[in-house]
């Protein structure tokens, strides 16, 4: 099938086109200068757009187990009413197909996210934190999001199987092959690792872990984890870097620890995610202040570092993680209900806590404008990707209008006007004069996380790209032009219209490739390995493989992603 | 090698996550459990062989009647019984869809029925996983998956019966820690030796199985409805003493002041040395009034000793709560949602089963029953005159008349689409108990291991999978 866009300007996360063109698009794939041959199945003049890859959202809480518990938390009778949001709608009801309006919840369904995803132009999204052991039902759900592409990361660093090697002093080959093992039996598209030792410390009722502290039961500390860790990553040849959650998560002053945490890696590529949450001072009036300066300079300098920024938006929304240390710590934080927490598995924990955030208050006037200074401080949109931490900031519908804080500097001012007097008074926001371009947004949203992720056939325009495109009419208010785009195209089939989907295409997900990965496979079925596993978690470790046969009895493609050779 | 570790080698390759009651039986195996004379299972397993024989039986004669081959049966079977089916459900005035469920696989097309259909879905049973939720969205909770008790836990606060034996019967070893020092002794961060109190009403011979699995166990008779005072009397007493540095903290057998006799001391000693608690019990195994205040209030009390130290619940959830689990994920609810259009509205206390079967006594309904379970046709369903379409293994059952009187004509009111048992027949995801461990389950041979009659089993088993019943009512 052949599709002509013509009329229409490129935006490409390089650059914008300043005239209309036209680009083909040939079956699946995006085409520059295709041999039609005269032959074309369907032309759209779009005079007045511009074409962009389809947004990937790299960091977004959408399956697996603390999801599905926040979204029965959450779950409420039509009565209710909708809760204080302007993204939220009466929390018993799912919209249908064609609308555009408010999520039913912070944490809708798997209907309701893919269904909104795809009409926000957004054709790929990465589930941030799935344990081993729940690592099918992580994928379960994915699978039954329509319209998206999707992939996980395995959370490692608090496995006690993996925290009893470094303490036994495995050597580094032998921590890879388990590494290896949990990536490819989880189906995992890289590594995320949260607050290091610190989930598995809060079990020996530790309630602080610093990057240089002790690990309560063995002889390790967060430093040891996150070099180990990022040190397997990087032999191992996994396209994306150690994606870490920090340690001290959300406390004043963390900003220390944060640094710490990337010298920590050595030198190695580093993906620091919702850095927003962890580049805390301990100054001001409260004792909470801004270090978005210290961290986006280390940043600026850096070149393995990127980053996702986790940007508050006010609110109602649920907080979820699997650092449940410090959610245990925020739980008289909750609104409006009481919070969930769990100690799973011998592999990490979770914990959901609903949360407001209000513009009236101190701390989350200051956390709303820390993102949006990271934003503007970091000079290559290339390395700072665009997140709420869906739904942890706030949910993934608000990228429009955060979209719009970036690009026009009096919205966001007219909005900085309106918070905490004590926030206005300390806070640098107001000197940065920065607005994002659209070839900027293109870079945040859909090229950088595309690198990051060594997705290199998505996240550009370029000849042989997938073709998932997004098409938006050009707007001033760029908050309109994000939230509906005209239409949408996911591997070249038009599948949104003004707003409404008009089909589902068969789903892929994304796993990591690299050297050595089927013989990996073969570590659990190791009789050491096995045993040692059944020893800690009590069952064979056959039992959790998300093999990607299965995937496809499912109707799913398995995309691998990896270096590019 | 020790004969556990035998056992699992041998199993390695197909791990098994037991369909009777959700447990792991394979890690059963490795501290000496054996699944294979587990007698839930046993009677599952007889109960099957029987099915499975009238099954077959009945498969043959359909067959016969209607000359069809086996490569033929299941699209001419299936044409004209989705068909009828169908047609039920187009002239129906409203649709319930319920039943038993325990696969992700039909999970799924259950929920994708109910939409197309706009029908009602409430699981069967289902008042006391919906008063657990109640509770946890009133009272929040702090809880912990089974995996992390065992391994961590010093102490067990087992609440309930024997009943919770019966429910699952390999539940104390699936709790017990692994025995030490086969890798290296310095393995497990905790000293051996988990103690285990049991409160409620438990029989001796409820006691001996907790002590066969070598716990150190004590057993205190409690009103269960009086607990979360008893615990929180406790615990403040644990405090005062901590204080002061004397006095012996004990639990009180009413829910009054503690008495100090030497059970009841030993108990607060235990309570006191513990450094990571573990409350389990089976809600459909509890007999407490208002069950969901009643873990609202436990809730509480494990939520406020994770203060100062560390606590967790476990709510044992044997088979039930798949299909809670995958309508939260499909669609933001978990259960009792009615479709109208494109909306799920979802409503605990109305769209329910019963006020469903109430509210449209004698109307043009129909009722989608699909169960995954070797178990009966409920009374209340067989009597409430509505139209039926029942899948699952049940429908063989009622088709033989053998251990339910379906009245006159009940051909004009039942269609049966039969079927086979998922991780026993066929293949299936599954959530193990605590709805931690989503496994894949192979069918098993279970024919084989009985030494049943195996021919033409796997065939028909492929063949009649609930999953693709009720797929089909889905689509073509």
């Amino acid at each position: 099938m052949i599709t002509k866009l013509k009329n229409v300007r490129l935006v490409d996360g390089i650059s914008t086109s300043a005239r209309p063109t036209t680009l083909w698009i040939v079956d699946e794939v995006i085409s520059r200068k295709p041999d039609v041959a005269g032959r074309v199945d369907a032309e759209y003049d779009l005079a007045g757009h511009i074409v962009m890859a389809g947004g990937i959202d790299l960091h977004t809480h959408i399956g697996g187990g603390k999801v599905n518990l926040a979204r029965m938390l959450l779950a409420k009778p039509r009565s209710g009413g909708a809760m204080e949001n302007p993204l939220l709608g009466p929390l018993s009801t799912v919209a249908p197909l064609s609308t555009v309006g408010p999520l039913s919840s912070p944490v809708p369904g798997t209907w309701e996210t893919g269904r909104r995803y795809l009409q926000m132009g957004y054709t790929t999204c990465i589930e941030p934190a799935m344990l081993p052991a729940n690592a099918r039902q992580s994928h379960a759900e994915m699978q039954d999001t329509p319209g998206l592409d999707t992939g996980g990361y395995v959370v490692l660093g608090n496995d006690r199987l993996l925290l009893r090697m470094i303490a036994q002093g495995a050597s580094q080959e032998q921590i890879n092959a388990y590494v290896g093992w949990m990536v490819a039996s989880s189906s995992a598209l890289a590594i995320k690792v949260v607050n290091a030792g610190g989930i598995d410390a809060f079990k020996f009722n530790q309630r602080r872990l610093d990057v240089d502290e002790y690990h309560p039961q063995w002889p390790i500390t967060p430093r040891d984890i996150l070099r180990t860790l990022s040190r397997a990553a990087e032999e191992l040849g996994l396209a994306h870097p150690l994606h870490v959650h920090c340690s001290n998560l959300g406390v004043a002053g963390n900003i220390e620890s944060t640094l710490a945490t990337l010298d920590a890696v050595e030198g190695r590529r580093i993906h620091l995610t919702h850095a927003q949450f962890h580049c805390y001072g301990d100054q001001g009036p409260y004792g909470f202040s801004s270090a978005a300066e210290r961290l986006a300079e280390r940043v600026n300098r850096t070149s393995q570092i990127t980053l996702d920024v986790g940007q508050v938006l006010f609110g109602q929304t649920i907080t979820l993680s699997a650092d449940t240390m410090h959610q245990f710590g925020n739980r008289k934080l909750a609104s409006p209900r009481q919070g969930v927490f769990q100690d799973l598995e011998c592999q990490a924990g979770c914990g959901a806590l609903p949360f407001r955030y209000r513009e009236s208050q101190y701390v989350h006037g200051l956390q709303w404008t820390i993102g949006l200074e990271l934003f503007l401080r970091v000079q290559d949109a290339s390395r700072i990707f665009l997140t709420t931490d869906h739904p942890n900031g706030g949910p993934f519908t608000g990228y429009p209008h955060l979209i719009r804080l970036l690009m026009d500097y009096d919205y966001r001012m007219s909005i900085f006007e309106r918070l905490h007097p004590e926030v206005r008074r300390v806070s640098r926001l107001g000197e940065l004069k920065r607005e994002y371009r659209l070839d900027e947004v293109a870079a945040m949203t859909r090229l950088g996380p595309a690198r990051a992720l060594g997705l290199h056939g998505r996240g550009h325009l370029m000849e042989g790209a997938v073709a998932d495109l997004v098409v938006y009419r050009e707007s001033g208010n760029a908050e309109e032009m994000f939230g509906e785009p005209r239409m949408v195209f996911k591997r070249g089939r038009l599948v949104v219209r003004d707003s409404e989907v008009l089909g589902w295409i068969p789903k892929r997900v994304l796993v990591a490739e690299f050297s050595g990965r089927e013989t990996l496979l073969g570590w659990g079925r190791e009789r050491g390995n096995r045993q040692e596993w059944e020893q800690q978690y009590g069952y064979s470790p056959g039992l959790t493989v998300v093999h990607w046969d299965e995937l496809r009895q499912e109707g799913i493609e398995v995309e691998r992603a990896g270096w590019q050779d | 090698m020790t004969k556990a570790h035998q056992l699992t080698d041998e199993h390695a390759e197909s791990p098994t996550l037991c369909p009777h009651c959700a447990l792991l039986c394979e890690v059963g195996e490795s501290v000496h459990w054996n699944s294979e004379h587990c007698p839930k299972r046993l009677v599952a397993l007889d109960r099957m062989e029987l099915l499975g024989r009238r099954q077959q039986r009945l498969l043959e004669e359909w067959s016969s009647n209607v000359g069809l081959t086996d490569s033929t049966f299941e699209l001419k079977f299936g044409s004209q019984e989705i068909a009828r089916a169908k047609e039920w459900l187009r002239g129906a005035d409203r649709v319930l869809v319920t039943g038993r469920v325990r696969s992700v696989e039909v999970a799924r097309r259950v929920v994708e029925v109910t939409r197309l259909w706009k029908g009602t879905l409430d699981e069967w049973d289902s008042d006391a996983s919906f008063e657990a939720v109640q509770a946890v969205q009133s009272h929040g909770a702090y809880t912990a998956s089974l995996g992390e008790i065992r391994d961590h836990s010093d102490l067990l606060l087992i609440v309930g019966s024997d009943a919770m034996l019966d429910a699952t019967p390999g539940l104390p070893w699936a709790l017990k820690r692994p025995v030490q020092g086969m890798q290296g002794g310095e393995s497990n961060p905790v000293e051996n030796g988990t103690r285990v109190l049991l409160l409620g009403s438990w029989s001796q011979r409820g006691i001996e199985q907790w002590q066969s699995a070598g716990f150190e166990v004590l057993a205190v008779e409690v009103e269960l409805a009086l607990l979360p005072r008893m615990l929180s009397i406790a615990t403040r007493q644990i405090e005062a003493a901590s204080r002061s540095g004397n006095g012996k903290p004990s639990l009180s057998k009413n829910g009054g002041e503690p008495q100090n006799d030497g059970l009841t001391s030993q108990v607060g000693r235990w309570l006191e040395e513990s450094q990571y608690l573990s409350v389990v019990w089976n809600l459909r195994c509890t007999a407490v009034p208002y069950r969901d205040l009643w873990v609202g209030e436990m809730m509480q009390w494990i939520l406020r000793r994770n203060e100062e130290r560390r606590a967790v619940a476990l709510g044992w959830n044997d088979q039930g709560g798949v299909l809670q689990q995958v309508c939260t994920w499909l669609t933001g609810f978990p259960g009792r949602v009615a479709f109208d259009t494109d909306l799920a509205n979802y409503d605990p206390r109305e769209h329910t089963v019963c006020k469903w079967l109430k509210r449209y006594r004698g109307s043009n309904g129909v009722i989608v029953w699909v169960d995954e379970t070797a178990e009966d046709l409920p009374e209340e369903i067989v009597r409430s005159g509505f139209r039926t379409i029942a899948i699952g293994s049940a429908a063989v059952e009622h088709n033989g008349h053998k251990s339910m009187q379906v009245g006159e004509g009940s051909a004009e009111w039942v269609c049966w689409l039969p079927s086979l048992l998922p991780g026993v027949d066929v293949a299936a995801e599954m959530f193990r108990g605590d709805q931690t461990i989503l496994a894949r389950l192979q069918a098993e041979s279970i024919r084989g291991r009985a030494g049943g009659d195996a021919v033409g089993w796997d065939r028909s088993g492929r063949v009649l999978s609930v999953a693709r019943w009720v797929g089909r009512l889905v689509g073509g």
